[in-house]
């Protein structure tokens, strides 16, 4: 009797084993690529096989392969979610976990610019790196004056930065001055109007928990983070800021962010508040028309967090329009007949200053 | 193509396993040998003809070796040592010495020596080809006529890129003939789920975490971070080794072979002798045969004992890679076992000398792996002096947290548990029964699905914005 379970349990041990190798296998060939892939990129296609591909075949296949397996997103998920859960660990090298379910993006691991080595004050910028952003940044402005228009140059600062309370404990912070603040205090001395709200930031960061300017799973600020950006602005542009952030609320709540996403875990979150933002819809290059308001043309040139500043901008000036850096035209420029340019720049980026220029 | 990748464990192994046992036998050793080209091929597509000619030359090689006599015989056996090794120098060696000659005669080098890149296994499989000509010359067996039954023996997937070292004399009647059954499937299916497991689960871990420490450059590393990484590679090395040995073993066993053992527990060891008992068994045993009994292993005197020994350590260091570090990870051990065999026995089995014995031999494998590991002698020697002098090197922009994740010291845990200190206690228990089995083979499909899990992880690369 014994030995007829065993063979029993020898025969279920095997289909079990295979059915692990041979039902993706057979999935495969009928569900491949199916799901919404949540990695924000293009997935490799598959190759072709010939004479002149032959030495390329066998990896692009296997990158193809490994791209559409079936359930992918379903496995990516399950083993996210076990180190998340289990492990408090990160599936993501990108994406770094923070205390209270806070969300902070390694961009170094993706080499887009510097959020840790800036939050651990091992960023430095040497003298040239430093000069060469003054000299291309003071050039930027001496060529929109020669437009008639006034420069301001709004650095927006890591979330890292402004929440590192909510930053792993492990993550060393060493001594020593943020490389950023050194920029701006140099941009300052080169006679650039400078915005680089951090400090104040940090102040309401600190001071009134229940007021989240940054979003938790995402890189981003909030509509509450912008709202700040936009009164510091306009104390630069008009002596004072007309906004005030107290007056918008809660419209809904979400666990959905970038890095959310990234993680590939965001149903596993809890929701946090999304604050309400004025009733402009962005598109880039709208044109926002109102009256009473501040009497200036102002035109935004920036990388996604221009998307929450802009309807905010355009609630308190006469007429506001938005570009996204890498695609603007200096004709847009010109004939908005601005009287303000805004040239907004992540802090991450922020050593992309010395390569940017309007007249591309 | 390697055995942890979606492409294998989805698509060449459902394939190849099917094909194989739908097969009529008289085409199994065919439909293998197909599927180990392929599987060759995946990986190097140009020098798949470099394995096909290896094979064609060898073959007739041994075909005249086995119907030629005398001095001619010699001949023939010293040209396909020759032609082996020759293949091996200039694929594996020739860019290191021809970039060393030019470096001290000439000066730049960069300019002058030829980037060839190695094609996968010429190490594994040259070796496999060696001691078939090697044993025909010394009348083991006839010479084998047909091509595909040398062919399989020469380029079989399951240990072409890492081994086991198959020799011939031990593996010729089950490519003639095999038997096949339920057990052997099954202790197939166990050694190759342990190996998957080895290899993603705990090696790859472990390999991230040397990797960060080795990234943070070694002005950052302290020597609590040297030691970390220095325990990790020993323990990634280990696992990935045998992980891969295992698997190999196992796929084997699944196509109705039975490959020798490469790893016993090599952690276990109180001494490097008995180190390199436990490790990577068929490279030791192949060197025994082949290198050291001609030259006279110890049979000429106590001297020319210890030289046999250091040529042959020498050769096995050079043989993992070409690069001066190989070089002195190979004489450190040689040095060491002559050392061993002039001033230490292993017979004394008291409890103090099996722990002194113990912590010297682990400390000298880990302290040779990091001479393994770095490219430059010069950035090893540094790594460790952070191991021996740790408060010299105390301060870092780093906190030795931030560059572990919490499962990878679990990782470490579970490395250091089953390196051996667990089996014996397993071996203690009785694992005979039905629960037990069930057990077994539960964990066992745990493990291959968490391979699954960490290889899907693996093959995911989200970007916060969209790359086109």
């Amino acid at each position: 009797m014994k030995k007829t379970k065993i063979c029993v349990s020898d025969i279920v041990w095997i289909i079990c084993f295979f059915s692990l190798f041979y039902i993706p296998a057979i999935l495969f060939m009928c569900c491949r690529g199916e799901g919404e892939s949540t990695e924000n990129r293009t997935l490799i296609e598959k190759p072709v096989f010939s004479a002149d591909t032959i030495d390329e075949f066998p990896s692009q296949y296997s990158a193809y392969y490994e791209d559409n397996i079936p359930f992918k997103q379903n496995l990516v998920f399950a083993y996210n979610a076990i180190l998340f859960k289990i492990f408090n660990d990160s599936g993501v090298e990108s994406v770094v976990l923070g205390n209270d379910g806070w969300l902070f993006y390694n961009s170094e691991a993706k080499m887009d610019g510097s959020t840790l080595t800036e939050y651990k004050r091992t960023k430095v910028y040497d003298e040239e790196e430093l000069q060469n952003i003054i000299n291309n940044t003071v050039a930027q402005k001496e060529y929109i004056e020669s437009l008639g228009m006034d420069f301001v140059l709004l650095i927006v600062p890591n979330k890292e930065e402004v929440y590192s309370q909510y930053m792993p404990k492990e993550i060393k912070r060493c001594e020593g001055d943020a490389s950023c603040d050194v920029l701006v205090e140099r941009l300052k001395n080169a006679g650039i109007n400078v915005v680089y709200p951090k400090e104040l930031m940090v102040e309401l960061a600190e001071n009134d928990e229940s007021v989240r300017l940054y979003r938790k799973y995402d890189t981003h600020w909030n509509a509450l983070g912008a709202v700040v950006a936009t009164q510091e602005l306009e104390r630069i542009i008009c002596g004072k800021p007309l906004v005030a952030y107290t007056s918008y609320g809660v419209s809904e709540y979400s666990n959905i962010g970038d890095l959310s996403k990234m993680l590939n875990i965001a149903q596993l979150l809890e929701p946090e508040e999304q604050y309400i933002v004025p009733e402009y819809q962005l598109n880039d290059g709208t044109f926002y028309e109102k009256d009473n308001v501040i009497p200036k043309k102002v035109f935004l040139v920036g990388d996604s967090f221009r998307k929450q500043l802009g309807p905010f901008l355009a609630s308190d000036f006469q007429n506001v329009e938005v570009e996204e850096r890498s695609a603007l035209q200096i004709e847009q420029l010109i004939n908005s007949g601005a009287d303000i340019v805004i040239l907004e720049y992540a802090e991450r980026r922020a050593e992309k200053m010395g390569e940017f220029s309007f007249q591309r | 193509m390697v055995f942890s990748s979606f492409v294998f464990l989805w698509l060449f192994f459902p394939i190849v396993f099917l094909g194989y046992y739908l097969c009529p036998n008289s085409l199994k050793n065919t439909w293998l040998l197909v599927g180990s080209l392929i599987f060759y091929a995946w990986g190097e597509p140009r020098y798949i003809i470099l394995m096909i000619i290896s094979i064609f030359v060898n073959y007739i090689i041994g075909i005249f070796i086995g119907t030629t006599v005398g001095s001619k015989k010699t001949v023939l056996l010293i040209l396909g040592l020759l032609l082996n090794l020759g293949l091996l120098f200039f694929f594996k060696y020739f860019t290191f010495v021809s970039g060393l000659i030019i470096e001290t005669f000439v000066g730049e080098a960069e300019n002058w020596v030829p980037d060839i890149s190695l094609p996968i296994g010429i190490s594994f499989y040259t070796l496999q080809a060696i001691s078939y000509l090697v044993d025909l010359y010394k009348g083991k067996y006839p010479a084998q006529k047909n091509i595909i039954s040398l062919g399989l023996y020469i380029s079989f997937f399951p240990q072409l890129i890492a081994g086991p070292i198959v020799r011939y004399v031990d593996i010729n009647y089950q490519i003639q003939s095999r038997k096949y059954s339920k057990d052997q499937l099954i202790e197939g299916i166990s050694r190759f789920s342990y190996g998957l497991g080895k290899k993603v689960i705990l090696a790859n871990n472990l390999g991230a975490v040397v990797d960060r420490i080795d990234t943070i450059g070694l002005d950052q590393m302290t020597g609590g971070m040297a030691w970390l990484g220095s325990i990790c590679f020993t323990l990634q090395l280990y696992y990935d080794f045998s992980g891969y040995s295992d698997m190999a073993i196992g796929l084997g066993k699944m196509f109705g072979f039975d490959f020798k053992e490469n790893f016993s527990f090599p952690h276990l060891s109180k001494s490097i002798s008995e180190f390199w008992r436990r490790w990577h068994i068929s490279l030791g045993s192949w060197f025994r045969e082949y290198v050291y009994i001609p030259l006279g292993g110890n049979r000429k005197g106590q001297f020319r004992t210890s030289i046999n020994l250091l040529v042959v350590f020498a050769i096995t260091g050079i043989w993992h890679g070409a690069n001066i570090t190989f070089f002195i990870w190979g004489i450190f051990h040689g040095v060491l076992i002559v050392l061993e065999r002039l001033f230490y026995r292993d017979t004394d089995k008291s409890k103090w000398n099996n722990l002194i014995g113990f912590v010297y031999a682990q400390l000298m494998v880990n302290f040779g792996l990091v001479i393994f590991r770095n490219d430059s002698l010069i950035y090893s020697l540094k790594w460790l002096e952070r191991m021996l002098l740790p408060w010299k090197y105390a301060i870092s922009d780093y906190n030795m947290v931030e560059l572990i994740r919490n499962s990878d010291i679990l990782c470490i845990i579970v490395g250091v548990a089953l390196a051996g200190p667990l089996q014996s206690l397993y071996r203690k228990i009785n694992t005979a029964g039905y629960v037990s089995i069930l057990l077994t083979r539960l964990w066992q499909f745990v493990i291959v699905i968490l391979t699954i899990l960490i290889l899907s992880g693996n093959t995911y690369n989200p970007f916060i914005y969209f790359q086109f």
